[in-house]
């Protein structure tokens, strides 16, 4: 966002604004697939002119999940969607941000925005056909080969400067590393758990780092019943959950966000540092997400990554984990030095 | 009168017919999951939402959030929706906050948690920005029906930092009750069965500055045990105290957790709100302007302290609160 929409925005006369519309009866309630809508909200309002995103939720809370995560009851949905919802603030172009829990209601707003002619993603007409291209990079390639740049997401609005602060409190000027362990096994809705990562590989990485580089400090990102008890007494890692009430996601996705470098499996979290311009290592990457990323499997990188983001396709283990990260380590170090 | 009478018996089939007719063709379009049904649907949808506002059944509230009130958003929030959703049982709102853009709001997740809780809430509206923010009220504020005399208007309400006015409607005030996750509850019930088991559970939520009224409910107490749900550390370790705060609880389960304990001491804040929406015995420290009596009661439910200066002096009339409630929760 360049100066002159900052201040449109802020004096409330955006004029033309990007319809977001995400209904979770076909929409998955998933980290990685939220950040990746947004990133297209931000790819769509950019190349249509907008200067505004607007953002619908939309959930029937008697048949609150699509039919790929049957897990999402009636029961069960208001948990989730808790959990969920910083994912939805991470546009710099956010305006407004609506939940519907009557989907009805919502039908009188998406005729209102259609009537407008008002870009929408999905567009009107893939909505009404329940269709949504949640997980390619389809439009973010064809942006960025057009443009040389991305409209990168930032860090949870309202969530930036408790970061900074978390940042000079705790890191005490060292070199700030995130990480994301994927555990679904042990999450409280285990799906796909073959993508989970080898957390001893971690742990023995990490304890490593702690002798080579003391000026590491690692902060363990994700939830609380999937991070390894034996973290905890790291030298070198601090566990923002356990560090006091009310820190979640939105403050975790800011963390990130104000990092020097992420490392973790392909996931949710992986998919932010993707999309925020962040240094980084990504591994596990399972091998059917080539076709929808356009990088032949061992690819190194995105198309629109540069030399420090760095893709790893197969298992991770800690040599490979402390060779990239030395690699990466030493470039992203030396590039703030100088 | 009698014609009156007779008009009105004789639109009650036609009524019954039309919401029929409606609500089949709602199922059937709802099942053809193809254009152009599912657009007909849609419209069929908005006009029928339209409908429901013109009579007046879906209210919309808008609460303007101050700058300096963001770092209390959470239970600024709780007070506020409780002022507001006082309709009719069968009316459902929508809520429009309007949040400052450029303050910092790392509680806002909390607010979007609050917000969920409220069942009545048919959708919610964060905005950031008055044009957009104009642009649905317009939307939403249609001509309400002439024969509606319950229809009601858009309320409007700045959210600043909670007064004493909204502390004290909110103690005496009727409470609707709010819904949590059921794994948030299931989680916290475990907790209170595991760590406290039959023993008599209290939620302590208390400023740094009465750090040391907790410490004498603890040490007083021996045969009661203590969640400490306080940011503030305790002053002494105690064996029947159990420090929260590393346990990376979200306010749902802080809030079920409330709900579910004995008894609750502590801020009049969002965890406070909870407690007395619960009808627990609740004991509420603070938000007092000094022009207040020392206490004041809500039956013998719960009891607030609006300028609690002195814990020594609390210490007491506390213990007292607790001691009966408690008794008769062992009976």
């Amino acid at each position: 966002m360049n100066d002159e929409q900052e201040l449109s925005c802020a004096a409330g006369v955006a004029s033309k604004p990007m319809i977001g519309i995400y209904d979770f009866s076909y929409g998955p309630y998933a980290l990685g697939d939220a950040l990746t809508w947004t990133m297209n909200l931000n790819i769509g309002a950019t190349e249509a002119g907008c200067d505004a995103v607007d953002q619908y939720l939309v959930i029937d809370p008697s048949n609150p999940g699509s039919r790929h995560q049957p897990f999402i009851l009636p029961l069960t949905y208001l948990g989730i969607i808790d959990n969920l919802f910083p994912a939805f603030l991470c546009s710099p172009l956010l305006r407004s941000l609506k939940l519907f829990r009557h989907p009805p209601s919502f039908n009188l707003f998406l005729l209102r925005e259609a009537m407008h002619r008002r870009p929408m993603w999905p567009s009107f007409f893939s909505h009404l056909n329940k269709k949504l291209d949640f997980i390619s990079h389809r439009r973010i390639n064809a942006f960025y080969r057009k443009h040389g740049t991305l409209p990168w997401l930032t860090a949870p609005r309202g969530y930036g400067a408790w970061a900074d602060e978390f940042r000079r409190t705790h890191c005490n000027g060292r070199f700030v590393v995130a990480v994301n362990i994927r555990q679904g096994v042990l999450s409280l809705t285990p799906a796909n758990i073959y993508r989970d990562s080898p957390m001893p590989e971690w742990q023995a990485f990490i304890r490593h780092t702690a002798e080579r580089h003391p000026d590491v400090q690692f902060l363990i990102l994700g939830g609380y019943t999937e991070w390894d008890r034996a973290m905890q007494n790291l030298p070198n890692v601090l566990i923002p959950r356990t560090m006091g009430f009310g820190i979640g996601l939105g403050h975790e996705l800011a963390l990130l966000h104000r990092a020097d470098l992420f490392m973790g499996s392909s996931s949710g979290f992986a998919t932010m540092a993707t999309f925020c311009k962040k240094p980084y290592l990504i591994t596990n990457i399972q091998h059917l997400f080539s076709q929808y990323i356009d990088v032949p499997v061992g690819g190194r990188r995105y198309p629109f990554a540069d030399e420090n983001q760095i893709l790893y396709w197969e298992k991770e283990n800690q040599d490979v984990l402390l060779e990239l990260f030395e690699e990466l380590h030493a470039r992203v170090r030396g590039k703030s030095n100088s | 009168m009698k014609s009156v009478g007779n008009a009105t018996s004789m639109r009650q089939p036609v009524v019954f017919l039309r919401r029929r007719l409606i609500n089949f063709a709602d199922r059937a379009l709802r099942r053809l999951r193809v254009f152009p049904f599912t657009l007909l649907h849609a419209v069929l949808n908005a006009a029928i939402s339209v409908v429901q506002r013109r009579r007046g059944h879906l209210v919309v509230c808008v609460g303007r959030v101050a700058e300096k009130a963001t770092m209390f958003l959470p239970g600024s929030v709780m007070l506020w929706l409780e002022r507001v959703l006082s309709g009719p049982p069968g009316h459902q709102y929508y809520v429009c906050m309007r949040l400052p853009r450029e303050a910092a709001t790392p509680n806002l997740h909390e607010v979007f948690s609050v917000l969920l809780a409220f069942p009545r809430l048919r959708a919610v509206g964060l905005y950031w920005d008055e044009t957009s923010l104009a642009d649905d009220l317009s939307l939403m504020q249609v001509k309400q029906g002439r024969d509606d005399q319950t229809a009601r208007a858009t309320s409007y309400e700045d959210i600043d930092l909670p007064d004493v006015k909204h502390f004290e409607e909110f103690l005496h005030s009727g409470h609707m009750g709010i819904d949590l996750p059921v794994a948030a509850i299931r989680d916290v019930q475990t907790l209170l069965k595991r760590q406290a088991g039959r023993t008599p559970a209290v939620c302590l939520n208390v400023q740094a500055e009465l750090r040391a009224l907790a410490d004498a409910l603890v040490a007083a107490r021996p045969d009661v045990w203590f969640f400490d749900l306080s940011s503030a550390l305790p002053f002494a370790k105690a064996t029947n105290s159990q420090s929260l705060a590393g346990y990376g609880l979200t306010l749902h389960e802080r809030m079920a957790l409330v709900q579910a304990a004995d008894a609750y001491v502590g801020s009049f804040d969002e965890l406070g709100c909870a407690a007395l929406m619960a009808r627990r015995p609740t004991v509420l420290l603070g938000g007092g302007n000094g022009a207040q009596p020392d206490r004041i009661s809500r039956g013998d439910r719960a009891v607030w302290f609006p300028d609690p200066t002195e814990p020594g002096t609390l210490a007491n009339p506390a213990l007292q609160f607790l001691s009966s409630h408690l008794e008769q929760s062992v009976k």
